[in-house]
């Protein structure tokens, strides 16, 4: 038996998969998340690209424990979505496309948070403009967001496609 | 005129004809919905988050400056909810998930009419370090629970489709 058919077969993916409530229940946690950890890091985005520049990047730092639950939420529910239908998604190209958008929109932000917060130092109450470096992160930052989201979206189609009957 | 006779009305426009032959269209517009959930909780949760005493050094009138993505992405989903409801007029207003999306927006609305004329003067006048009125916050607090609920909900009216209550 392969990876992909344990993960099937653990009591949660089966409860998930063929419950009444797994599915929509995980359905609605992962959009809560994404709400949360997507909402937050585009406003940081454009907070980078000279809107609301009145907020200080200091704010950000509060918030981004705000934006990690998000994120934690959306780990838990897209693992359980995952092992619920594995075999199914790892032949599904708008996922894998996901996958590879967040692996990289989760980098960038990475680099991204670095060259504000030493920027922060220097400005004296954080409000300065960023650099031209920080506005393109930012902007592909925005861009992956979105593939992201698209990519999400048309998991669903792609498998409906494939079996033509979906539990969804 | 009765309830059925509008709905069928509703049924019979130029959208509802034009989402129900092109599937794109539809899709399409659940792509541009869940954009829309992303920037209106981003804007949301930094406004919200502020007024509930995360970055509390941050003048208040600073972070209200996010309130136009707030609006525009509300705009849009509405827009865009209006595609969904043309396409099944009935299907939506009988379905039990729906109606407590809808519930809870008018009470978010409320709620943001509340905030735009008793609380939002007063706010935008106090400097860094103010911390909100015990009202202010709990408006604070309703409008996440709120929003955070209609996505909730939202996800909801699939696992819904074809009930007339929750518990049917």
């Amino acid at each position: 038996m392969g990876v992909l058919d344990w993960l099937e077969s653990l009591p949660l993916s089966e409860w998930v998969a063929t419950s009444e409530a797994g599915y929509p229940a995980m359905l609605s946690l992962h959009s809560i998340g994404m709400s949360a950890v997507v909402g937050l890091l585009l406003m940081l985005d454009f907070r980078v690209l000279g809107f609301g520049r009145g907020i200080p990047y200091s704010i950000y730092k509060k918030f981004m424990p705000y934006a990690w639950a998000g994120f934690a939420l959306n780990l838990i529910s897209g693992v359980l979505l995952f092992n619920s239908t594995a075999n199914r998604l790892m032949i599904n190209w708008p996922f894998l496309t996901k996958m590879g958008a967040i692996v990289l929109a989760g980098g960038i932000t990475w680099l991204l948070w670095r060259s504000i917060k030493s920027q922060d130092e220097v400005g004296a109450d954080g409000t300065a403009a960023a650099s031209r470096g920080a506005k393109l992160l930012a902007v592909v930052s925005i861009f992956l967001w979105f593939v992201a989201i698209v990519c999400g979206r048309l998991i669903a189609y792609v498998m409906d496609y494939q079996i033509l009957n979906s539990h969804r | 005129m009765s309830t059925a006779e509008i709905l069928q009305m509703i049924h019979d426009t130029w959208l509802g004809q034009v989402t129900r032959e092109h599937a794109p269209i539809f899709t399409t517009a659940l792509v541009i919905h869940f954009v829309g959930i992303c920037l209106m909780l981003g804007a949301m949760l930094v406004i919200d988050l502020r007024l509930l005493g995360v970055g509390k050094q941050v003048p208040i009138k600073a972070v209200l400056s996010v309130l136009p993505v707030a609006i525009f992405a509300f705009v849009i989903n509405l827009l865009t909810g209006i595609v969904f409801f043309c396409f099944d007029p009935v299907g939506y207003y009988n379905n039990p998930a729906f109606k407590m999306k809808v519930v809870l927006i008018l009470i978010a609305g409320l709620n943001a009419l509340f905030f735009t004329l008793v609380e939002h003067k007063k706010l935008v006048a106090t400097g860094p370090g103010y911390d909100a009125t015990a009202l202010a916050k709990i408006s604070a607090a309703l409008s996440l629970f709120c929003w955070f609920a209609v996505i909730l909900f939202g996800r909801l009216i699939v696992a819904f489709q074809g009930a007339t209550s929750f518990f049917s």
